[in-house]
């Protein structure tokens, strides 16, 4: 196995952040990450959203596609994944 | 019961069919995007609000017989794709129309109709739906 | 200052039902009751519309009809209806929201049985000739319900008509307004109620006639006027009878009242009645053309408008917005089964 590393993070504020949609928010702290990271979307070759309770507070559990889309790497037709632990 | 922040943030597209435009690539967004999917990062700061045209013409359409619970009082009912006047596609119903009229290529304008309540108790959701226009 | 009607747009849904239709399911001959009623037919609002739907739709008209009016200088909105979907949660906000006139506006829903629209063009009247906003915005819409088998539910029907309020470019200006008002039990409905109760023959001469005429006269003594003064008549119309007796104890002609009298078409749109008559007679007024305007809300009151049509009409854009004759032609009719149906008086299951 070879070595890992986080080449870069992105954070959102944290608080009641009524204008902000599930999805806006979770694409923001992606885009800053990559930002940080100096990376272009399409050297990414997969997306991982971790989420627990998006089927209970929005009522929609596909998020991964979800986020793909709203971010721009859908159309890259890589692996989205969302993953609960 | 559903988010009453989410149905606050949806009124302006909801209502008055508010979009956005990337001023980059020049896609029209409806719903809105904050993001353009097709610039990323390269379109951050470059997204307005635009307002989108209220008229246009059926596009394609079906007739839904086997409905979703809160559309079960009006089915069979017709739902479309509208290509409106500055060529953005929106999907809605079209309704005030007998069903053998539905065509594409009808004009159909948008209007505000209600579209669900939260039950007896909660939020009445409103929003656009189309009726043939001359 | 010069304050009126700056512009307007009324709206009745395009469903319809006839008497002797509803007669038919109740073993009463509907088109005799049709008749006595001077009720021809009603308008059924569709499953997806109540009072805000049609009172944006008619507000949305009266917009289009002025462009250049820009509408974040509308400071005030007032909706009368006695069908508010909401029994707290304005309906003016929402409203307010689909002309995108929000939110430096003051707004507020009114209620007085059939009269609550008129009160809400005299509130306007008062906020822009004090100075205290540009523009007003009054609409009357219902979408009221006559219990089954009852005599209002050959009447009770479905529309609205909306006013924008000013000084600048005034297509009728309002000369006068006043109003007689008292306690009256004429009909009413308590909350929670899905139907209105009513005092049967109460509702005629102590309800509706006394305070019709009673404000008519005052209109007449305070502008030194008769009915011969007026080209045009509008009078709340709950059917076609009571309006058109009242005109001729006034002494107004049946061609005078003839375009602001609806109700024999689509029935009585209850808050709706008076502002959907006026709109129809400003559809077919010229400059110059004076109208007497009296409406009637049960509980109970009526309120008198004297009014003037501007030379500012020649240039008003009417036709950026159907007119009422054209709302109403081509309507769909039901039968009583999808009449019950999309009236909501189903019982559906849980």
């Amino acid at each position: 196995m070879r070595d890992v590393a986080i080449i870069g993070a992105g954070v959102t504020k944290f608080g009641e952040l009524w204008n902000k949609s599930f999805r806006a928010l979770g694409i923001e702290a992606g885009v800053k990450a990559m930002g940080d990271a100096n990376l272009s979307g399409n050297e990414v070759d997969a997306v991982y959203i971790g989420n627990m309770s998006a089927g209970q507070f929005i009522k929609q559990k596909h998020i991964d596609a979800l986020i793909a889309d709203y971010s721009g790497m859908a159309t890259n037709h890589i692996p989205a994944t969302r993953v609960e632990a | 019961m559903s988010s009453v922040a989410r149905e606050w943030r949806e009124v302006p597209g909801r209502y008055n069919l508010k979009g956005t435009k990337c001023t980059n690539c020049g896609t029209i967004y409806f719903p809105r995007r904050d993001f353009c999917p097709k610039c990323r990062r390269a379109g951050i700061g470059k997204i307005e609000e635009y307002d989108i045209c209220r008229t246009g013409e059926v596009y394609t359409f079906s007739i839904v017989h086997d409905a979703p619970a809160m559309c079960d009082m009006i089915k069979p009912y017709a739902v479309v794709m509208v290509k409106t006047d500055d060529g953005v596609m929106i999907a809605g119903q079209l309704v005030d129309v007998e069903l053998d009229k539905v065509a594409i290529g009808m004009r159909v304008r948008a209007v505000m109709r209600k579209l669900s309540t939260d039950g007896d108790a909660g939020v009445i959701r409103y929003g656009y739906k189309f009726v043939p226009a001359e | 200052m010069e304050v009126g009607i700056v512009s307007y747009g009324g709206y009745v849904p395009r469903y319809r039902i006839k008497p002797e239709e509803i007669g038919r399911i109740w073993g009463v001959d509907g088109k005799s009751m049709g008749k006595g009623l001077m009720i021809y037919q009603k308008s059924v609002p569709s499953p997806d519309e109540d009072v805000v739907t049609i009172a944006t739709e008619a507000a949305r008209y009266m917009m289009a009809r002025v462009p250049e009016v820009d509408p974040k200088d509308i400071g005030a909105i007032y909706v009368g209806s006695e069908s508010h979907p909401y029994a707290v949660k304005p309906t003016s906000t929402i409203v307010a929201e689909a002309i995108e006139a929000t939110p430096a506006m003051t707004a507020a829903d009114m209620e007085f049985a059939c009269k609550a629209g008129t009160a809400g063009i005299q509130a306007c009247m008062g906020l822009v000739g004090a100075g205290m906003v540009r523009y007003g915005v009054a609409i009357g819409a219902d979408t009221s319900q006559g219990a089954p088998g009852d005599a209002l539910e050959y009447s009770a029907s479905a529309g609205g008509a909306a006013y924008l309020i000013g000084s600048e470019k005034v297509i009728a200006r309002i000369n006068k307004t006043l109003s007689f008002t008292t306690d009256t039990p004429d009909f009413w409905r308590r909350e929670g109620q899905p139907y209105p109760k009513h005092g049967g023959r109460f509702t005629g001469e102590p309800a509706y006639f006394r305070h019709i005429t009673s404000a008519a006269q005052m209109m007449f003594e305070a502008m030194g006027t008769t009915a011969a003064d007026y080209k045009y008549a509008v009078f709340h119309q709950p059917n076609g009878k009571f309006p058109t007796r009242v005109a001729k104890q006034l002494g107004f002609s049946d061609e005078q009242i003839q375009y602001g009298l609806l109700t024999p078409n689509i029935g009585n749109t209850y808050s709706g009645a008076v502002p959907l008559g006026l709109a129809n007679v400003l559809d077919h007024a010229e400059p110059g053309d004076r109208i007497f305007v009296t409406s009637y809300g049960s509980g109970a009151g009526s309120d008198a408008f004297d009014i003037t049509v501007t030379d500012e009409m020649a240039d008003y854009r009417r036709d950026n917005a159907p007119t009422l004759e054209k709302v109403m032609a081509d309507p769909i009719y039901l039968d009583y089964g999808l009449y019950a149906k999309y009236k909501g008086k189903i019982v559906m299951p849980e």
